[in-house]
């Protein structure tokens, strides 16, 4: 009966349990982000080939010292247009993080900081924006705009900015609460430069650093999801959804070409999700 | 009359929601570039065709007397013509809708047959090798693209393998267990990142739990352990579990778009890539609607059974 004695775990025993078992993955994350980094900053110094040079001499070859990932149905390299993609994939999730806190911060620091009907009116329109698969209205929104990335991406920031607003008021109304914010009002500091962006906003960011990094994972998969629709990067320009959407297409005949850009989608996430953990491990004052 | 009272607080609680819900709906035809006439008649379409367009449309009327009458059309089933075909897009929609909904049932049923018990045992060895190896394949889980998964999953069973059908198989009317053998892999590969998501939901909720008071009682009279968590702390976890539910069966009609049409199903996502291609903006819109539709109605359903989990709630 060994179950008879299971012991009763508490949260700081699972937390330093946590800590410990997580070094290897937080270390290995931090490696697969340092290189992905790399790679959207050196893409045209270390692809071996043009992303979009065709060679209908050389369609769909296999893995080789030529061709480290082997070459696409249009005979173009595959690891050239992996690290090209690279690029375009990183730079398309940032534009819809970027979006999604440009106009959710903002709006959760004041839906928070003035409750009441702004508080209200502004959670009334999350709600409705988070009644829709997230998904399902950037492709709404992108099929009837017409396709292309940086519309696609927009959207996917339109649909990712709830989360934000969520956080930033809900962390604007417990800052709100403390007593630093207490006695600045009382020295007679009152709103937005003197009060809010002095003391409130520096106290909510933290926060958002971590959503950040979890929203950067989802946006990616979102440009994946869009381009492998044809409603993201347009022909024949590279993005790990794209590449991946076109090996598809012959994937019976060189079924590891579908490996790559998955497994980079998958890694980037992975490595993403556990950094925004690290960073909250790290920003809990708790902690020590 | 107490739980009629329930459904009642329930529904009234989330009409403001729907009603802002629809307007956005409504708004994504403003999107459309330039004059919506002209998109959907094209560019060599005669003045004549093109008022009669703008005439169908309500394009003349007040903004917001083309929104009431949108919304009478959408509340009672009439969700316009599609502008290719000439169809009703509500025929269109309910036509492709059951197999979406079955797909999405299915990879919920997946998912909580995984997640549950994987979160369950995680929890009840926390900081164990198990629970440590279970955590990390679960954070890897949440970050594959479903839709991918779906690739590898075709590629091993259907293509290496032979035991499952691959993408291309009969339609559930013309060939119901085909069909379903069809939808196994589709609803593996949406259920198993829910099932990652369920379980590590599931797992802090019952870690949480496990070292409340009443546990510690139950265990000092006696009661076998294997009560006690799939008992009571598991009951007691029904909230959180509720909550993740709901959040899944929104992310769940997400994904199956994008799976559909890796393993070519006519559901609803075959519909909106269709509809996107042919610029069919009424078919976008529609399926855009019914899945909101879709989410508000599961989130109605785990409101009220909030309530009745939880009497402190209503």
């Amino acid at each position: 009966m060994a179950d008879a004695t299971a012991k009763t775990v508490t949260t700081v025993e699972v937390t330093t349990a946590k800590r410990r078992a997580g070094r290897l993955a937080v270390w290995a994350s931090y490696a697969i982000l340092a290189v992905v980094a790399l790679v959207v900053v050196l893409a045209d110094l270390i692809a071996p080939y043009e992303p979009n040079a065709q060679d209908l001499n050389a369609i769909l070859l296999p893995i080789s010292g030529d061709h480290l990932l082997g070459t696409d149905d249009l005979g173009r390299d595959v690891l050239s247009r992996m690290l090209h993609g690279t690029r375009v994939s990183v730079v398309a999730a940032a534009l819809a993080v970027g979006i999604a806190v440009v106009i959710g911060f903002p709006l959760g620091v004041l839906a928070g900081y003035s409750g009441r009907w702004v508080d209200a009116v502004v959670m009334r329109i999350v709600d409705a924006v988070m009644s829709f698969p997230a998904i399902v209205l950037a492709i709404g929104i992108t099929a009837t705009m017409g396709p292309d990335i940086n519309t696609a991406m927009t959207a996917v920031g339109i649909v990712l900015a709830p989360t934000i607003i969520r956080l930033a008021r809900a962390q604007t109304m417990a800052v709100k609460q403390q007593t630093y914010i207490e006695a600045s009002r009382s020295f007679g500091a009152r709103g937005l430069r003197r009060l809010i962006l002095p003391h409130v906003v520096p106290n909510v960011i933290q926060p958002i650093l971590v959503q950040v990094a979890i929203l950067m994972g989802f946006a990616l998969i979102a440009e994946a999801s869009l381009s492998f629709l044809q409603l993201g990067v347009r022909p024949p320009t590279a993005s790990w959804g794209s590449v991946l959407s076109r090996s598809y297409t012959f994937f019976d005949q060189a079924p590891v070409q579908i490996f790559v850009p998955g497994a980079a989608i998958a890694l980037t996430v992975f490595a993403l999700n556990i950094v925004g953990d690290e960073i909250q491990r790290l920003l809990d004052p708790k902690r020590r | 009359m107490k739980a009629l009272r329930v459904v009642a607080t329930s529904v009234a609680s989330a009409v403001p929601t729907l009603i802002l819900a629809t307007f956005i709906v409504f708004f994504l035809q403003r999107l459309i570039p330039g004059d919506p006439a002209v998109a959907l008649a094209g560019d060599y379409a005669t003045p004549e065709r093109l008022a009669e367009i703008r005439a169908d449309l309500g394009l003349n009327e007040p903004l917001l007397q083309q929104y009431l009458s949108w919304l009478g059309g959408a509340l009672t089933g009439d969700l316009g013509q599609s502008f290719r075909t000439g169809q009703p897009v509500a025929d269109l929609v309910f036509e492709r809708l059951p197999l979406t909904l079955i797909l999405t049932g299915l990879a919920l049923l997946v998912a909580v047959a995984i997640g549950l018990p994987a979160g369950v045992l995680a929890a009840q060895r926390a900081e164990s090798r198990f629970d440590k190896f279970l955590t990390t394949a679960a954070t890897l889980g949440i970050a594959i693209p479903n839709f991918w998964l779906g690739m590898m999953l075709i590629v091993v069973f259907a293509l290496q393998l032979g035991w499952l059908p691959g993408p291309g198989g009969p339609s559930l009317a013309d060939d119901p267990a085909e069909a379903m053998r069809g939808l196994v892999m589709p609803a593996v590969a949406l259920g198993a990142v829910g099932a990652a998501e369920i379980a590590r939901q599931v797992r802090s909720a019952m870690i949480e739990n496990l070292s409340a008071d009443y546990v510690r009682t139950h265990r000092a009279k006696g009661l076998p352990s294997r009560s006690i968590i799939w008992k009571h702390a598991l009951k007691n976890s029904s909230l959180p579990f509720a909550t993740i539910l709901g959040i899944q069966v929104s992310r769940l009609i997400g994904s199956a778009v994008v799976v559909e049409a890796v393993f070519g199903l006519s559901g609803l996502g075959s519909l909106v890539v269709e509809a996107t291609n042919q610029r069919d903006y009424t078919v976008i819109q529609a399926v855009v609607f019914v899945a909101a539709a879709l989410v508000l109605l599961t989130n109605l359903i785990v409101d009220i059974s909030y309530r009745i989990l939880d009497p402190r709630i209503a």
